[in-house]
């Protein structure tokens, strides 16, 4: 585990959205078990930042992208994908999303 | 899936195979991506789709919508905080990022019990709480917030159940307020309402909240007290109020309150309100209007009971008046003397008769000895009032103190005509009294039966010996004493009519000074009269010791005077024979042939006889007043001609106007100088002749 450096990470939603509700939830919670401390978790309306939407190369919300540490990594959905995002921050032995 | 290679970088052979690996994973991760935005969109994971600029929604409701939700929420006031079915934050507005003191960024995604921690007021809330939200999907109501970091705030909050299309719950919905500072100011209110009852109920102050529309009333139980209503009247209103009031004090009462009004300004009053057993209270308001729109809506005021202080004041006012009138008298009184003074002073400079002489000396001994007397009853009232006055008792007996009093005051008895009778009881009566001031009591009795009945009136002076105690009643045919007075003759400074008064001379203080004087015997006072004109009795009342013998009576005497010699012919007017008698010596001496009345009535019919070239007339006469006099003598043919001299012991402005209207020709302040007076006559007299 990478614990020197800390996880930056930056959720794209729109507010008032059921999934976008239940990625956040998830999210945090993913966080809150496997990065606790070491993380910071922006929450971003695309309703209200559709500049950033673009800028960032973003092609659907709920968007979770991993800024740090490199490489930066998008995930899309709801975040229920518990496994996956794990595997996508380097936190899950068996990367299931990897494979071809 | 293909995933479709960009630049592919010309490195050193290492770099480029460690390149190309970097190449390789970051492929398969945009190919992963990729598969998991498809995967998301047909498990139905996503809300919009970004495609270049524009954010698609991908569920019904319209961006516009959306966006003026989220700029209501944004501006609230109150704080926004939605959660999950499972209690996780998943919307927060600004508003409760402030209250919170936490971004949004910390906060979502968290259980709510993580970012602060309810408690309720009381148990029963909680319950309550549950209860509301099963039943009605709704809860509002105070509870405290606890933070992370200690920090209690008492928040006011209402939660709703939030459901989806289909009805299913999906979470809650809470709008927070922080209402510590409200609280705060709630309880200092309250606090603030409590001290102005406290005050209102220690001051004894009623409180009137009047509506100007209906004109009705909200009262406290102390204000209906005021009007002298135990329990609560029905109702009330302005209408009742003026009905309350005195007559006298109504249309004032209205205009303040009129005026008050129409400048939507304060109401100050006091006033007389007559209560339902007809006794008549005091009552002192205060009330200020307030507005609604520019428009007097409603008064709210105070009242309270002023009656005890009112009649202090109203006592207070009355003493200072009697205390000015006291003084004003005393002047007069210490003044009148100096003119037959001054007049005897003149005679002896003037005239070598022995006769005239020793006339001019006991003049001016009885006007001392009268001065003397004056002083002496100023210092015992002030000494009685100081407790120094001490008495020499012993047991003496009632015979000898009549005696002693009809001695002291047989002059002032005799100079006034009056027919004296004394009766005594067939027995010794002993008093254990002091001998000098139980003969001043009776002696003051008998001199003011002497000043206050018309010449040649009746006095009757008796003792009666009643078992235990003896009676000392003084009887006169006098001017009386009105009902309404009675009570009040042995007051401090009282007489009774004023102007009447100046024609009788005296303090008002002898009738007081007996009082005092025989309550310190253990006796008391009483006055009796059956009103105007029908006469006085005051009766003494004095613990007795045994029976005594009789005494006889003592006898009147008169004094006539009148004298002539050349010059002008003078009638001189005036009922203080001293003065009288010694200004026409002071005159014959001058050369000038005298004529003298004592009254009104007299100086009339000796003015016709004969015919003065000048009448000097005292104006404060009994019977007919000077003013009257001289209208009377105006009115004669003999009468027009001649000059008329007032002589008054009074020089206001307002004294000089009447004489001048009564038709005298000149208004002169007594004593006046003899000298003087024959300067005036002269130049007066030499004046009428030449016309």
């Amino acid at each position: 585990m990478k614990t020197e450096c800390r996880y930056k990470l930056r959720l794209y939603v729109t507010s008032t959205g059921a999934r976008s509700s239940r990625a956040i939830v998830n999210v945090r919670r993913i966080c809150e078990e496997n990065l606790r401390g070491i993380y910071d978790l922006d929450i971003v309306d695309i309703g209200l930042h559709p500049q950033l939407a673009s800028s960032e190369q973003l092609v659907a919300a709920p968007t979770l992208v991993k800024l740090l540490p490199l490489p930066v990594r998008r995930f899309v959905g709801d975040m229920s994908q518990t496994a996956r995002i794990l595997s996508g921050l380097n936190l899950a032995a068996d990367p299931t999303g990897a494979e071809g | 899936m293909q995933a479709k290679p960009t630049d592919i970088p010309h490195d050193s052979p290492k770099d480029s195979a460690q390149a190309l690996l970097r190449e390789n994973a970051e492929l398969r991760a945009r190919l992963a991506e990729a598969e998991e935005t498809l995967r998301a969109l047909s498990n139905g994971e996503l809300d919009a789709v970004v495609v270049g600029a524009d954010v698609y929604r991908l569920e019904s409701a319209s961006d516009a919508t959306d966006r003026f939700r989220r700029d209501v929420l944004a501006q609230m006031e109150d704080a926004v905080l939605a959660l999950d079915v499972k209690g996780h934050v998943i919307y927060l507005n600004p508003a409760a990022e402030r209250h919170l003191g936490l971004s949004a960024a910390q906060v979502l995604g968290l259980a709510l019990e993580k970012v602060y921690t309810q408690e309720w007021l009381s148990p029963a809330d909680e319950a309550d709480f549950q209860a509301a939200l099963d039943k009605a999907g709704f809860w509002r109501g105070r509870s405290r917030h606890i933070a992370p970091d200690g920090r209690k705030r008492l928040v006011e909050s209402s939660v709703s159940r939030m459901r989806d299309t289909k009805g299913a719950v999906i979470g809650s919905l809470a709008v927070i307020r922080d209402v510590s500072e409200q609280a705060a100011s709630e309880a200092a209110l309250l606090e603030s309402r409590a001290r102005l009852q406290f005050t209102l109920d220690a001051a004894r102050i009623g409180a009137w909240d009047l509506d100007l529309q209906t004109g009705t009333a909200r009262r406290s139980a102390r204000f209906d007290r005021c009007f002298g209503y135990s329990e609560p009247p029905e109702s009330w209103t302005y209408q009742i109020f003026l009905a309350h009031l005195h007559p006298e004090d109504r249309s004032l009462i209205e205009r303040g309150f009129q005026e008050a009004i129409d400048s939507s300004g304060e109401w100050h009053f006091e006033c007389r309100v007559v209560w339902s057993d007809s006794s008549v209270h005091w009552i002192e308001a205060h009330g200020k209007v307030f507005t609604e729109h520019d428009k007097p809506r409603r008064m709210l005021g105070i009242v309270f009971d002023a009656t005890e202080r009112k009649h202090v004041q109203l006592a207070l006012v009355d003493a200072d008046k009697r205390k000015d009138e006291f003084l004003a008298t005393l002047a007069h009184e210490l003044r009148n003397p100096l003119a037959p003074i001054s007049h005897s002073l003149q005679i002896l400079r003037l005239s070598k008769d022995k006769q005239v002489h020793e006339r001019a000396q006991s003049m001016i001994e009885r006007q001392l000895a009268q001065m003397v007397h004056l002083v002496d009853d100023l210092l015992d009232v002030s000494r009685i009032s100081q407790g120094k006055l001490e008495l020499r008792r012993e047991w003496i007996e009632i015979a000898a103190v009549l005696q002693n009093a009809v001695d002291t005051s047989q002059p002032l008895i005799e100079s006034r005509n009056h027919e004296l009778v004394v009766e005594l009881p067939g027995r010794t009566v002993l008093v254990d009294a002091d001998m000098t001031r139980l003969t001043q009591v009776v002696s003051n009795l008998l001199n003011n039966a002497a000043k206050y009945t018309p010449d040649g009136g009746r006095i009757l002076l008796c003792a009666a010996f009643n078992g235990d105690s003896v009676e000392i009643t003084v009887t006169d045919s006098g001017i009386g004493i009105p009902k309404a007075m009675l009570p009040r003759v042995f007051d401090m400074f009282t007489q009774i009519n004023r102007r009447l008064e100046r024609s009788q001379g005296g303090l008002g203080i002898g009738l007081a000074l007996v009082k005092r004087l025989v309550e310190m015997h253990g006796g008391s006072v009483t006055a009796r009269s059956e009103g105007e004109n029908l006469g006085t009795t005051l009766v003494v009342r004095l613990p007795a010791i045994q029976g005594l013998a009789p005494v006889t009576p003592a006898k009147p005497a008169a004094v006539v005077s009148q004298e002539e010699g050349s010059g002008l012919r003078v009638l001189v007017v005036d009922d203080n024979r001293d003065s009288a008698d010694s200004l026409v010596i002071a005159l014959t001496l001058n050369g000038h042939v005298t004529a003298t009345a004592y009254d009104g009535e007299e100086a009339l019919s000796k003015a016709e006889d004969f015919q003065p070239d000048a009448v000097l007339l005292d104006i404060g006469l009994p019977g007919i007043s000077g003013y009257e006099a001289a209208r009377r003598m105006r009115a004669q043919p003999w009468g027009r001609e001649i000059v008329l001299l007032a002589l008054s012991g009074w020089g206001q402005e307002e004294d000089q106007q009447r004489s001048h209207e009564a038709g005298f020709d000149q208004h002169l302040v007594k004593p006046v100088d003899p000298n003087v007076l024959t300067d005036l006559l002269q130049r007066a007299c030499g004046g009428t002749r030449s016309r």
